[in-house]
């Protein structure tokens, strides 16, 4: 068996080995099927805006629900005062974590900005974890700052200044809070807001033929391997002419390979094309009673 | 090696783009109509697209095709495994089993009893020997006020004024129990703070009441939400310190893993402590200022007690944990 790497004799480095830790804002979660998938993570200044949509739907859910008791009930007299506080308890306190457990970790504000809360372990967090995180944001807004400092006319009302929360968000990998670390919870951007795109392949008849072409007993370095799926990744965004310039490099040691010289004479083998036929046999055209892709090509390469 | 006519990726794209149309069904608002078939089939199409996304990881896959599986599955993972409602017999078991016993069997909740009833003992007496300690710590004026409020004689009120003043109380003991509680996660100083502040304003309250003319309505007023009320705000400081103490004696887990296992158990402590709240506010606008007589408010007032001893003796076990208390 042949082992191919045309990149093994240059410097390039492809930088395509995965790191462990990368420097973005992305969690891995491993679910229950022993498969690890990645979250982002929502910074303090993401979480800002719903933050700030909840406090206005719990003012306006006060309003309609005092305005909608008034015109029920609109004889009470001063039993109306016992009722608006207690309204107001509850939402000051219960809204989130009501919401957060009967919506699976959404707010309407999360939902809004496509937030969500999971546990740290990706699962959906419960009624116990929803209160904690809920109750002691109290302490996440600290300090309380009295509104008088920002000006002599102003009412004495104290403003929460949310250092705390801002301090703790920002030091931890998971931006998490207090609330969210005694909790157990993390604040994710939400898998359903933007519905990505399902990747398209380039599965022409061409490619294909040319692709069956293409040697069984032929192998790649996962290197190469890699190379040529993040060209085939890439190509959709090209011109044509962008197109043959980037997969000439690699294109051109690739034909050179003895395995792949019968190929050569087939008339406007373009570089792109060629590619896109190794791509083709790499990840596409499989046995169809093989589960998993074609690992077998790829793999071989590393162990030749 | 037989390679198949047909393009597997094709198939494959065709189940994740059937998990897609699932998921986006399920999210929205016609899930009802969703079959049973259908959601049995999700689960399959997500351990597929689940070990679609290993092969894809292992096999250097295109970037984009790992992101948008990573996608699919987290979604689908969403979708799946939803939050649970709330169960009502492990409330039940929570409320009657494991909080009285975990609040029994932590030290936090004996310091903070022990540190509230010192303190408030010690207060009320300075207050009764030397009035100008009361006057000195609480303010002439507030002494003042509360002189007038129990000037005279307690009347039955209005209905309305006193479902007024129970939303009031719900309210504004509550906020100052659970701010208490949070508060506490600074290295448990809050919660410390606010056991202190509490036993001793409340002893000064008490001592300097023990000489003044208006004692006997100011008893008679504050005998019968007392258990519940003192009890609860202790509850929330104690529940704080616990979190705050986390932080700092960890038992050999890192901070984190620490301060969650004390929130666990703390928790449903604090959600006692509202519930303690609430019975007290209704108590207290109901109740205590009404006409009937002291004898009936004592005799609220030691059903609470009684409750409460019941609560922590025999559902707590404090009887038969004392000789292990250490």
């Amino acid at each position: 068996m042949q082992t191919l790497d045309p990149l093994a004799t240059r410097t390039l480095d492809l930088g395509a080995a995965p790191s462990p830790e990368l420097i973005d804002t992305r969690v891995e979660v491993i679910a229950p099927e022993n498969i690890a998938f990645r979250y982002s993570v929502a910074g303090p200044f993401r979480r800002l805006p719903a933050f700030l949509i909840d406090v206005a739907v719990r003012i306006a859910l006060w309003l309609g629900g005092m305005s909608a008791f008034l015109f029920a009930a609109p004889e009470l007299g001063e039993a109306v005062i016992g009722v608006a506080v207690v309204l107001w308890f509850g939402l000051d306190w219960g809204y989130g974590a009501a919401f957060e457990t009967l919506t699976n970790g959404r707010t309407p504000g999360k939902w809004l900005s496509g937030l969500r809360v999971v546990g740290v372990d990706g699962r959906p967090i419960n009624a116990l974890q929803a209160m904690l995180r809920n109750v002691l944001r109290s302490a996440d807004l600290l300090p309380i700052v009295p509104w008088a400092w920002l000006g002599a006319e102003a009412p004495s009302l104290p403003i929460p200044i949310g250092l705390i929360g801002l301090a703790t968000a920002s030091a931890t990998r998971r931006r998490q809070r207090l609330g969210d670390l005694a909790a157990g919870t993390i604040v994710v951007v939400a898998e359903n807001r933007r519905p990505r795109k399902a990747p398209a392949f380039p599965a022409t008849d061409r490619v294909a033929q040319i692709a069956g072409r293409i040697p069984a007993k032929w192998s790649l370095h996962p290197r190469t391997a890699a190379a040529i799926a993040q060209y085939v990744d890439r190509r959709a965004r090209l011109s044509p002419a962008r197109r043959e310039e980037a997969a000439t490099s690699l294109g051109a040691a690739l034909r050179r390979q003895p395995g792949l010289a019968a190929l050569s004479d087939e008339e406007s083998l373009t570089n792109d094309l060629l590619l896109c036929a190794l791509y083709h046999r790499m990840f596409a055209a499989q046995p169809v009673d093989a589960p998993g892709p074609n690992t077998t090509l790829v793999a071989a390469g590393a162990t030749p | 090696m037989s390679t198949a006519a047909g393009n597997v990726l094709e198939e494959r794209l065709a189940r994740w783009r059937a998990l897609e149309t699932l998921c986006d069904q399920l999210a929205s608002r016609k899930s009802r109509k969703v079959g049973v078939a259908q959601r049995l089939e999700l689960a399959a199409l997500y351990r597929a697209a689940c070990s679609d996304l290993a092969a894809a990881d292992a096999d250097w896959a295109p970037p984009r095709t790992v992101e948008y599986l990573d996608h699919l599955v987290a979604r689908a993972h969403g979708v799946l495994y939803r939050s649970r409602g709330v169960d009502l017999a492990a409330c039940a078991r929570l409320l009657l089993q494991e909080i009285p016993q975990s609040i029994v069997a932590d030290g936090c909740f004996r310091a903070a009893f022990v540190i509230f009833w010192s303190c408030f003992t010690a207060s009320l007496a300075l207050s009764a020997a030397r009035p100008d300690f009361a006057a000195s710590l609480l303010g002439r004026d507030m002494l003042e006020t509360m002189q007038e409020s129990f000037s005279g004689q307690l009347e039955d009120r209005p209905l309305a004024a006193n479902m007024a003043m129970a939303g009031f109380y719900i309210w504004h003991n509550t906020s100052i129990g659970l701010r208490c509680f949070a508060a506490g996660l600074l290295f448990g100083v809050g919660g410390l703070f606010a056991t202190v502040y509490n036993a001793v304003v409340l002893g000064a309250t008490f001592g300097w009441m023990l000489g003044a003319p208006q004692q006997d309505t100011f008893y008679e007023f504050v005998a019968a939400h007392g258990p519940f009320e003192l009890t609860a705000i202790v509850l929330c400081a104690a529940a704080g310190m616990r979190l705050g103490f986390a932080l700092v004696d960890t038992g050999g887990y890192d901070r984190v893993a620490s301060l969650q296992r004390a929130a666990r158990r703390s928790g449903p402590v604090a959600a006692l402590a509202v519930l303690l709240f609430a019975a007290a506010a209704a108590i207290e606008a109901f109740v205590s200022p009404s006409g009937i007589g002291f004898a009936p408010k004592a005799v609220v007032s030691g059903l609470c007690s009684g409750m409460l001893m019941f609560y922590f003796v025999m559902l707590g076990g404090l009887g038969d944990r004392r000789g292990d208390a250490a």
